[in-house]
């Protein structure tokens, strides 16, 4: 048995955009076009022992997201099924994330099979490899240097993000938890789904200086003073300046940070964006300013 | 991360169009413990608790239990390769599945989900 090579979401999808380029020259558009990246695997090392993928097709179900399959007479032709009634964003994400599966998975796990004595252990791998293709989606239709290129330099807000959303061709929620993954700024990402944390990502730096919200109970709803917690606030996308220690106990009383708002429709969820400054160095902690350090860190929460 | 109780528990309350506190009224609870319900793995509401939601919902107790997970991830063969939110399935998903892979592969014989 080989060793299979090294790979996960982030490195397959700069891989994908690498022969995009080949293929384009110069100008690669800004939103990918999934369905040239699907004819164009078969033929990349990555589809190897495949012969085609097919168009993908709709299937309109309530309880349905996705699904990759291969063909049961043939084991070189594969094809994608995904959810046609939500929105195009949304669409072309759940097509990039069977991608990934495609590339990342198909070999490691050509079935789910979870015996009755490692059903947890099961599960947790369907977690892991869910969160790769993710990774893998994110990563393609949202590359890192033409990100870099449209936040740098500028002052961060969320009409900001929605644009570069639409310039993507991607769902403002995928925008957003992508800039929190990808950006040096302390920054926090707060989905509420009806009143409570559903999801919180923390980008790097953050993690890394300890900035964390408040626990107070759980589950956990928005605490008092906040615009999350506010609900004649319905959008705030300026943002809006505070006391950092509003949100974070841990930071000092004079540091700020600014929360910003987005409300979806009739769905009764809420994303908040936390940007917060420069955490100063502590005197009981200056591991976060040593560069070795940070780096192995980033590996740990990384491995996690 | 949710259970496949918590899914489905989730799915058939939307359907309804039903908010958590509807719910948490209809059934004499708080709140934050149908979200819990929802959300969070490991819950074990009672007999009566489960009883009382399949009613506001409309549904079976069979409905919102499923089958127990550990057969759950068995119903897969060869040809299905991911699924996605596949651990909360219940057997008329797997029907589902079954007939996506007929609308990706229509020309080949699939079949049936078994029962």
């Amino acid at each position: 048995m080989s060793t299979p090579p090294a790979l996960n979401g982030a490195i397959a999808a700069n891989k994908v955009h690498h022969w995009l380029r080949a293929w384009y020259g110069a100008d690669v558009p800004e939103a990918v076009d999934l369905d040239l990246v699907r004819q164009m695997l078969p033929s990349t090392p990555f589809g190897a022992g495949v012969r085609e993928i097919r168009p993908p097709v709709q299937f309109n179900d309530e309880a349905f997201e996705g699904l990759l399959a291969r063909d049961p007479d043939d084991p070189e032709v594969w094809g994608i099924a995904y959810n046609g009634t939500v929105s195009r964003e949304r669409q072309r994400f759940t097509i990039a994330h069977e991608l990934g599966h495609f590339v990342l998975h198909r070999d490691r796990q050509p079935r789910f099979h979870c015996d009755k004595e490692s059903v947890h252990s099961g599960h947790e791998t369907m977690r892991r490899i869910e969160r790769e293709a993710d990774d893998f989606a994110s990563n393609l239709l949202m590359p890192g240097d033409r990100l870099r290129e449209w936040v740098s330099d500028q002052r961060i807000d969320l009409h900001v993000l929605s644009a570069i959303a639409q310039r993507f061709e991607v769902s403002f929620e995928a925008l957003c938890i992508r800039f929190i993954k990808f950006t040096s700024q302390r920054s926090i990402l707060v989905y509420w789904d009806n009143g409570y944390v559903k999801y919180e990502w923390r980008s790097s730096s953050a993690v890394k200086t300890r900035a964390r919200i408040r626990r107070t109970s759980d589950p956990q709803e928005p605490l008092p003073g906040t615009l999350a917690a506010d609900a004649s606030v319905v959008q705030a996308w300026e943002g809006v300046e505070m006391s950092a220690a509003i949100w974070c106990p841990e930071e000092a009383p004079y540091m700020k940070l600014r929360e910003f708002k987005h409300s979806y429709g009739a769905r009764d969820r809420v994303l908040t964006l936390l940007l917060l400054e420069s955490a100063e160095p502590r005197a009981w902690d200056r591991a976060w300013q040593d560069k070795e350090i940070s780096a192995s860190y980033a590996e740990f929460y990384a491995s996690r | 991360m949710a259970s496949a109780f918590g899914s489905r528990l989730r799915r058939f309350r939307e359907a309804k169009k039903l908010t958590l506190q509807q719910v948490a009224d209809a059934v004499g609870c708080t709140k934050a413990y149908i979200w819990e319900l929802e959300m969070k793995e490991g819950q074990r509401p009672s007999a009566e608790r489960v009883q009382a939601l399949a009613k506001v919902l409309g549904v079976t107790m069979e409905d919102i239990m499923g089958e127990p997970m550990p057969q759950v991830p068995e119903a897969s063969p060869e040809d299905v390769a991911f699924f996605r939110a596949y651990a909360g399935m219940t057997d008329a998903e797997k029907d589902r599945v079954r007939q996506a892979l007929k609308i990706i592969f229509p020309d080949k014989d699939l079949p049936e989900a078994k029962r």
